[in-house]
Formats: structure tokens, sequence, C-alpha cells
């Protein structure tokens, strides 16, 4: 697992893209959720996770996108994904996280939807 | 990472089942109850890391003690299967269910010693023995019942910890004691919304049905 903040844009014009790769498990969700939450508490309001290489998420995995789309509701941020892959999608799906976290196919989409 | 609450989500749970005002537990079926202490111990675990899960199978990832004379016997159970053969949340859940009055008895033990509740054993009419938990300290349970109806009653995203409670108190019917009537035939939808979000409250959910349906069956009426 790799999560790469991939612009340095802290101002939030456009939304901080994190790519998330490999595995968010019990084994790597801390860290991600470590660094995300650095990202909100340096002033990050629109945040989209990149899960185009992400191939598998576990319970642990979810309960992270929870706790961050929930802390940055709190903050008044958005909090997004985009790129599910089959098992992620069904994951996401299975528990209903479609309804309060908003998924985008690509970051190109995640990025015109969340600057609108 | 330790959950920063000094009692676990089944002694939480337990608090939530227990009726303040007569200090027994509502009167929940007793097999759905165990189902969900079973869950209860699993989202334990969970929270702290130890067992994780998809939508196939749990599994250990971490087999080092809580320091809970609680979980530990649990986790300890789930370690020893087999890594290669790992098993779905249902097996686990009916594992533990199995053993549902003991987790009960040690979570109720532990919040006796803590101070919360006491015990209080009686007889009624001599013969038909009555056990009541009244509450010492009610801020742990007033707090966890607040927690829980304000995450039914608010549109937020709920935190983990309160989603698995939400689950759990859910699939063995909790909510018809906890919420006004009129509460609880508005959050229908949002009660089914949070529950959704947590798996293994999910897999509780679909195991006290089954058993639901299975005394339904053996009882004539379906």
């Amino acid at each position: 697992m790799q999560a790469v903040r991939a612009n340095d844009d802290w101002a939030m014009l456009e939304p901080e893209v994190m790519e998330i790769d490999g595995r968010l498990d019990n084994g790597t969700a801390p860290d991600v959720e470590e660094d995300a939450r650095l990202c909100i508490q340096s002033g990050a309001r629109n945040m989209v996770f990149d899960c185009r290489r992400l191939t598998y998420m576990s319970g642990a995995g979810l309960r992270v996108l929870l706790s961050l789309a929930r802390e940055m509701k709190m903050a008044g941020g958005k909090f997004a994904v985009c790129g599910l892959q089959p098992q992620v999608k069904e994951m996401f799906e299975a528990a209903g996280l479609n309804a309060v976290i908003p998924a985008y196919s690509n970051p190109g989409e995640a990025t015109v939807a969340r600057a609108a | 990472m330790p959950s920063p609450n000094p009692i676990t989500v089944l002694e939480e749970f337990l608090l939530l089942a227990l009726d303040d005002a007569t200090g027994q537990f509502y009167p929940l079926a007793r097999s759905t109850f165990d189902c969900a202490v079973a869950g209860a111990a699993l989202v334990d675990l969970t929270l702290r890391q130890r067992i994780d899960n998809d939508l196939k199978d749990m599994f250990v990832t971490n087999a080092t003690p809580t320091g809970n004379p609680l979980l530990d016997p649990v986790l300890q159970q789930m370690a020893m299967a087999p890594v290669l053969s790992p098993k779905p949340i249902a097996h686990w859940l009916r594992t533990f269910a199995a053993e549902g009055e003991a987790l009960r008895e040690q979570g109720l033990r532990h919040l006796e010693a803590l101070g919360i509740l006491k015990r209080e054993d009686k007889k009624i009419l001599w013969m038909f023995g009555s056990r009541r938990y009244p509450m010492i300290h009610q801020e742990e349970q007033r707090e966890a019942k607040l927690r829980v109806i304000g995450v039914i009653l608010r549109d937020d995203i709920p935190a983990p910890h309160d989603i698995m409670l939400v689950a759990l108190a859910h699939a063995c019917g909790l909510f018809r004691y906890l919420l006004s009537d009129h509460d609880l035939a508005s959050s229908g939808p949002r009660i089914e919304q949070v529950s959704r979000m947590d798996l293994v409250g999910q897999a509780v959910a679909r195991a006290t049905s089954e058993i639901e349906t299975a005394i339904a069956m053996a009882s004539g009426f379906r």
C-alpha cells in the first residue's frame, strides 16, 4: 500500500487527491487514516481518494473511509473517492457508503464535480 | 489502537439493553441476544485491529492479546483456526453465540467491578428467582443511549463505534425500547442505512433473522 499526495494545493480550490494503491486493510488503514487526517488538520477541505490502483479493501478500510468522510463533513469540507475497482466497489456498495460518500470514475471527473 | 472508551462495545451494548427503570434486560429473545453479544465481541476485536473481514470471511490479522480478559479468549479461539481456510462472519457468530451467556456474564461482572451497576437477586413468592442490575452510575448508560439515539435522529455521518452499536441494537430489535413510537416509525430508513454501514452488524442482522425464522417455523407460524 502507498498513499501519495498527488498535488500540493493546500488552498483547496482544487481537490487534494490522494492515490491509494494495493490493499486498504488492518495493516495499512491506520497509516492512510493518519496521513489523510493530517491533511484535514492542515486545512484540506476538499479531498479525493484516487482508488484506481487499490485492489482490495476490508472492513477496516470501510471504517477509514467513513471516519474521514465524517471528519471532513464536521470540518465543513468534502470527501470523495474515485476509480473504485471491482472488489473495492463491491465492499463500498455493500456497506451503503455510496449514500454518504460520492464516488467518481476517475480523478478528472471528481475534480470537475468537486470544483462545481 | 485501543479504544479510548474504558468499557467495551459489548459492555456498552449490555447497558443499552438494560431497562434503567427496572434494572432488568428488555425482553429480547435469548437466541438473538446471544448472537448480538457475540457480534459485539467481534466488533470489539475489529476496533482493536485484531481481526478484519471482507464480504466473504473474517480473519485474525494480529493475534497479540488485547489485555481484556473478556476478548482475549475469543481472539485466541479465532487465532487457532487454520489460516488457509478462513471462515465467514456467520461461522464466528454461531461459535461465540453459543458462549453468549458467559460473555454477557463477564461483561456484567466488569461493569459491576467498575461500579457502574450492581447485582440484586431476589425471590418472588419465595420461589422464583429474579435478578436485577440497577445502575449505580447512570452516566455511561445515559451517554450510550443518547449517542445511539442521536445517530438515528440526526443526519450526520456516524463514528464507526456508534455505527456498530446501532447495528447490534437494530439486529436484536432493541430500538423498539429505546425510541418513542413516533421516532421509531419515522426512523426506519435511517436505522437501516446506519446498520448497513457495518458488515459485522449486517451479519448479526442476518443471523438473528434466520433464528427468528427458524423459531417461527418450529412454532408453526409460517
